[in-house]
């Protein structure tokens, strides 16, 4: 299917749902949802924590699904809502008062690392553990611009912010990401 | 002014080949996937929405997800979708919000033409479909009409 005919589906799909047709709703899950779930789960240390974001997420756009007015494209209305689950999920894990340096001072934690096993890489693995130590912002710019493929003006959209915060907060990912794999170098 | 750029660090090929190495890998799993949509459709069924039966009055994807309507519910939509249509506007959803058996609430969707005054568009439709509720339904019970949506046109 074409762009532009997905982009009209999911209008009409989101338009259904916003009546209350459960079954529209269930298909915009199942188109969507998977790459909702990758996301938070990049974003998130523990799986637990990334499926309860998403959950969270689609339980919201169930509920508010007529504030979806077609001005983007459904999927990254979709992402806006679990990008702010899961800050909201990893705010809670954190009491302290909300710092991107205090998020990023996380220990390494294998045992919830939901991409050790599946990877297959140590190298991709040694990625996503630099990545979870990232302040958030750093991390969800990093997430949705590299690995989602996502435009600089799109992540901005997700994350309720600027194409020009967007752009700083890769910047200093990609400096920090890049001296933590420094040891990888051939 | 801003520093210059230095370029690339000493890791910047380590990170490219990793990063390209999750953008393949696929953490998903069916049966993951299965269980999580399982785990979803619980808090669904919990979450309050309006309506039992839907009518969707034109042709698209959604279509195919209409409800089993009763005698009513299809007069209701015939005769709503022609009192919307003498608007100038066209209905294209109707929903009926039923509480234990009762008729309690019409919600609209409706399309009106580019130019149109999208209050002035709801307020013929809510007035339209209202004196047809009263005709077929309000006889039996009170019913409130709301227009959930006006879609219209971008300009060409």
């Amino acid at each position: 299917m074409s762009a532009g005919r997905s982009r009209e589906a999911d209008l009409a799909l989101a338009r259904a749902a916003a009546l209350g047709d459960r079954e529209a709703f269930e298909e915009v899950v199942q188109r969507h949802g998977p790459v909702m779930l990758r996301y938070a789960r990049r974003v998130l240390r523990d799986r637990g924590d990334a499926e309860e974001a998403v959950q969270d997420a689609l339980v919201a756009a169930w509920r508010t699904m007529e504030r979806y007015r077609g001005d983007s494209a459904l999927r990254t209305w979709l992402l806006g809502l679990t990008s702010h689950k899961a800050l909201d999920v990893a705010r809670r894990r954190r009491p302290q008062p909300v710092d991107d340096e205090v998020l990023a001072a996380t220990p390494a934690d294998d045992r919830s690392d939901p991409w050790a096993a599946t990877s297959g890489s140590e190298l991709a693995a040694a990625l996503q553990e630099a990545l979870l130590a990232l302040p958030y912002g750093q991390r969800a710019a990093w997430v949705l611009v590299e690995l989602e493929g996502m435009t600089q003006q799109e992540a901005a959209d997700i994350m309720s912010t600027t194409p020009d915060s967007v752009r700083g907060n890769l910047y200093r990912a990609r400096r920090r990401l890049e001296e933590r794999m420094a040891r990888w170098r051939p | 002014m801003t520093a210059p750029d230095p370029g690339p660090g000493p890791g910047a090929d380590a990170l490219a080949r990793a990063r390209d190495e999750l953008r393949r890998a696929r953490p998903d799993d069916a049966e993951g996937w299965t269980a999580f949509a399982a785990t979803l459709q619980r808090r669904l069924r919990d979450v309050a929405r309006p309506g039992r039966a839907l009518r969707v009055l034109e042709d698209g994807p959604a279509a195919a997800g209409a409800g089993v309507l009763r005698v009513d519910e299809r007069v209701v939509a015939d005769a709503a979708r022609r009192a919307v249509a003498a608007t100038g506007a066209r209905l294209v959803g109707l929903l009926l919000d039923v509480t234990d058996e009762v008729p309690t609430r019409v919600a609209l969707q409706v399309w009106a033409p580019y130019g149109t005054d999208v209050r002035e568009a709801a307020d013929g439709a809510r007035a339209a479909v209202a004196r047809v509720v009263e005709e077929v339904l309000a006889r039996r019970c009170p019913v409130d009409v709301d227009v959930v949506d006006v879609w219209t046109d971008e300009a060409s």
